[in-house]
C-alpha cells in the first residue's frame, strides 16, 4: 500500500487541475440545485442526472489516470472494449461476420500490450495495415458473400473508431519524458480529455442560450453554428490557460484547442449519423443522462489521434 | 459445500463474465425475491440463457434451483451428464417422447423436481428459436403448473442473449443484453391450455416492453 501511494507522484500542475475539476463539479451542482429550489423542469431534471454522472466519470477517470500508468492502460483499454461493444450491439451485422468480430475484440489486448511496451512503429501500424488486411480475409473464409461489402466497411472502421484512436491515450503515457517538462503523460492526457469535454459541454451552453441557426439539421437537431462558434472559441481560451499541462508554445496550444473542438464535431456528427441509420437515440444505457459510452467518446475518437500527433510534430 | 460451490461458479465467476464482459443487465430482479418456490419461464435463443438467468437467482435459492435442459444434448454419455448437474445444476428431460416410447415422461421428471421443494427454470419454447422471434410454447408447461396450482410462475424475456451465442455458432462473443423479469404469477381454476397461453401472453408483453425502451429516438 505504501508503495502505491509513493507511486502517486503528482506534480503541482496536476493537482492544480484535480482542484478545477472539482471546482467545476461542485459548482455546478450547486448552481443546478438553488435553481431547483425555486423552479424544476424536465429540463434541469435532465441537467442534474448528467451532472451527477459526470462526477462519476471524473472520479472514475482521475484514479484510473492518476493511480499508477498499469490502471491507465487497462482502463482505457475496458474503454475501447465498452464502446466496441455497444458498437456491434447497434449496428446489424451478419452472422458469418462473427470470426471477424471476433478478431477485432482480440486486437485490443494488442494494441494496448503495443502501447504499454512503447513499440511505436508497430502500434501505428497494426490496425490501419494488419488488421484492415486481416479482417477482410477472415470475412472471405466464412464463405458468405452476399453483403460482405458492408462488413468489409464495417469491421475495420469499427475497430478504427473505438480502439485504434482511444489507444493514443495510452500511448501519450508511454511517449518519453521531456527534460524540464513536469506534468508528462498524464499532463497531455488530462489536457486531452479536459478541452474535449469542456467543447462538449461549451458547445452545449452556448447552444441551449444562443443557438438559432442549425448546422446540421438531418443529423444533429441540436447542433448549431452559434454552439459550435461559441465551444471553438471557448475552447480556445480555456486552452490557453492550461497550457502548463503541456509542453507547448502559446501559439502551439491555441492551434491544438481549435483542432480538438472542430475534430471533436466531427466525431460527435459521424456518430450520429450513425444512430439515425440504426434508428437509435443512443449507443447504450451505460451513463444516466448521457446515454452510452459511445456517446459519451464519440469526440474523443476522433481527438485523440490528432492531439497525438500534433503534440508529437510539436514536442518532439 | 454444494451451495457455496454454486455461489462461487454462478455469483462470481459467471456473474463477473455476463455483467462485465458480455454486457447483461437484469431489469426488475428484485421480483425474484421472497419466493420460497418458483418456476421460472423465459423464452430460448442461446446456450448462454440458463447459465445468465442461474446468476440472477438469489443465494440462498441457488442449489435448490434446477434449469431443464434436452437429455439428448446435455446427457449424451454419462461424462456429460455429470458434468451437466456438477457445474450448472441441469435436471435432464427426454425431449423426443413419441419417437422412443420407453422414455420417462419428462412433465413426471419436472414434477418430481417440484414436490421436492425445488425451484425450476423452464423454456417452454423447447428448443432454441432465432433472436426476436418467438415460437409457440409446449403445452408441458400448463400440464405441470395444473399439478402444482400453489407454485408462482416468473416470466422473463431476454432481449439480446441470441447475438452471444446463436444457435448452430461456436463462437460466444459480448453483446449488450438485457433481462426483463415480470410479476409472478399464480394460477386457480385454469386449464393447462390457458395456463400455457397466459405465460406465453405475459411473456409477449415483456418483449412488447423492450420494444419500446428501444424506440425512444427523437
Amino acid at each position: 500500500m505504501d508503495k502505491l501511494i509513493a507511486s502517486v507522484n503528482l506534480s503541482g500542475e496536476i493537482q492544480m487541475v484535480i482542484g478545477v475539476i472539482l471546482g467545476i463539479l461542485l459548482l455546478s451542482s450547486f448552481l443546478f440545485w438553488t435553481w431547483g429550489l425555486f423552479r424544476s423542469s424536465a429540463g434541469l431534471t435532465e441537467l442534474k442526472t448528467r451532472t451527477k454522472s459526470w462526477w462519476g466519470m471524473a472520479t472514475l477517470f482521475l484514479l484510473a489516470a492518476l493511480i499508477s500508468p498499469i490502471i491507465t492502460y487497462i482502463g482505457i483499454g475496458f474503454l475501447s472494449f465498452a464502446a466496441l461493444r455497444e458498437f456491434y450491439s447497434v449496428i446489424q451485422l451478419r452472422k458469418s461476420d462473427r470470426a471477424g468480430m471476433l478478431w477485432c475484440y482480440l486486437a485490443i489486448p494488442i494494441q494496448y500490450y503495443l502501447a504499454y511496451m512503447g513499440w511505436y512503429e508497430l502500434f501505428i501500424i497494426f490496425i490501419p495495415v494488419f488488421m484492415f488486411i486481416w479482417i477482410p480475409f477472415v470475412l472471405v473464409l466464412s464463405g458468405e458473400t452476399k453483403m460482405i461489402m458492408t462488413s468489409m466497411a464495417g469491421l475495420p472502421t469499427s475497430i478504427m473508431l473505438c480502439v485504434f484512436g482511444l489507444s493514443h491515450m495510452a500511448y501519450l503515457i508511454s511517449l518519453p519524458s521531456i527534460p524540464g517538462f513536469d506534468p508528462g503523460g498524464k499532463g497531455l492526457l488530462l489536457f486531452l480529455i479536459f478541452i474535449t469535454q469542456m467543447n462538449d459541454v461549451m458547445q452545449f451552453i452556448w447552444g441551449k442560450l444562443f443557438g438559432r441557426h442549425k448546422i446540421l439539421p438531418k443529423i444533429s437537431p441540436n447542433k448549431t453554428w452559434e454552439g459550435f462558434l461559441g465551444g471553438l472559441v471557448s475552447s480556445m481560451i480555456i486552452g490557453y490557460f492550461m497550457k502548463f499541462l503541456t509542453p507547448l508554445g502559446d501559439g502551439e496550444v491555441i492551434i491544438i484547442s481549435f483542432l480538438i473542438a472542430g475534430v471533436g464535431f466531427i466525431g460527435d456528427v459521424v456518430i450520429s449519423a450513425i444512430k439515425r441509420d440504426m434508428g437509435v437515440k443512443d449507443m447504450g444505457g451505460a451513463i444516466p443522462g448521457h446515454g452510452g459510452v459511445l456517446d459519451r467518446i464519440d469526440s474523443l475518437s476522433m481527438t485523440t489521434p490528432i492531439f497525438f500527433h500534433l503534440v508529437y510534430f510539436f514536442a518532439y | 459445500m454444494r451451495t457455496l460451490f454454486l455461489y462461487l461458479t454462478f455469483k462470481v465467476f459467471w456473474r463477473f463474465f455476463f455483467s462485465v464482459i458480455i454486457g447483461v443487465r437484469f431489469i426488475g430482479a428484485r421480483k425474484l425475491l421472497g419466493h420460497k418456490q418458483f418456476v421460472l419461464a423465459s423464452n430460448h435463443n442461446s446456450h448462454a440463457d440458463a447459465v445468465t438467468l442461474m446468476t440472477a437467482i438469489p443465494n440462498n435459492r441457488l442449489s435448490k434451483t434446477r434449469p431443464i435442459a434436452a437429455a439428448d444434448y446435455f446427457g449424451i454419455n454419462k461424462f456429460v451428464s455429470f458434468i451437466s448437474w456438477f457445474f450448472l445444476n441441469l435436471v435432464l428431460i427426454p425431449r423426443k417422447k413419441a419417437e422412443n416410447p420407453g422414455d420417462s415422461d419428462p412433465i413426471e421428471i419436472m414434477d418430481d423436481v417440484l414436490k421436492k421443494g425445488q425451484s425450476i427454470i423452464l423454456f417452454p419454447e423447447g428448443s432454441r428459436g432465432e433472436a426476436g422471434i418467438l415460437q409457440t410454447f409446449k403445452k408441458g408447461v400448463g400440464y405441470l403448473m395444473e399439478k402444482n396450482r400453489s407454485i408462482p410462475v416468473i416470466p422473463v424475456y431476454m432481449e439480446g442473449i441470441g447475438r452471444v451465442l446463436p444457435k448452430g455458432n461456436k463462437i460466444i462473443l459480448p453483446s449488450l443484453t438485457k433481462v426483463y423479469i415480470g410479476e409472478a404469477l399464480y394460477f386457480k381454476e385454469e386449464s393447462a391450455e390457458e395456463i400455457t397461453k397466459i405465460i406465453e401472453q405475459k411473456i409477449l408483453d415483456l418483449k412488447e416492453k423492450s420494444v419500446k425502451y428501444k424506440q425512444n429516438f427523437n
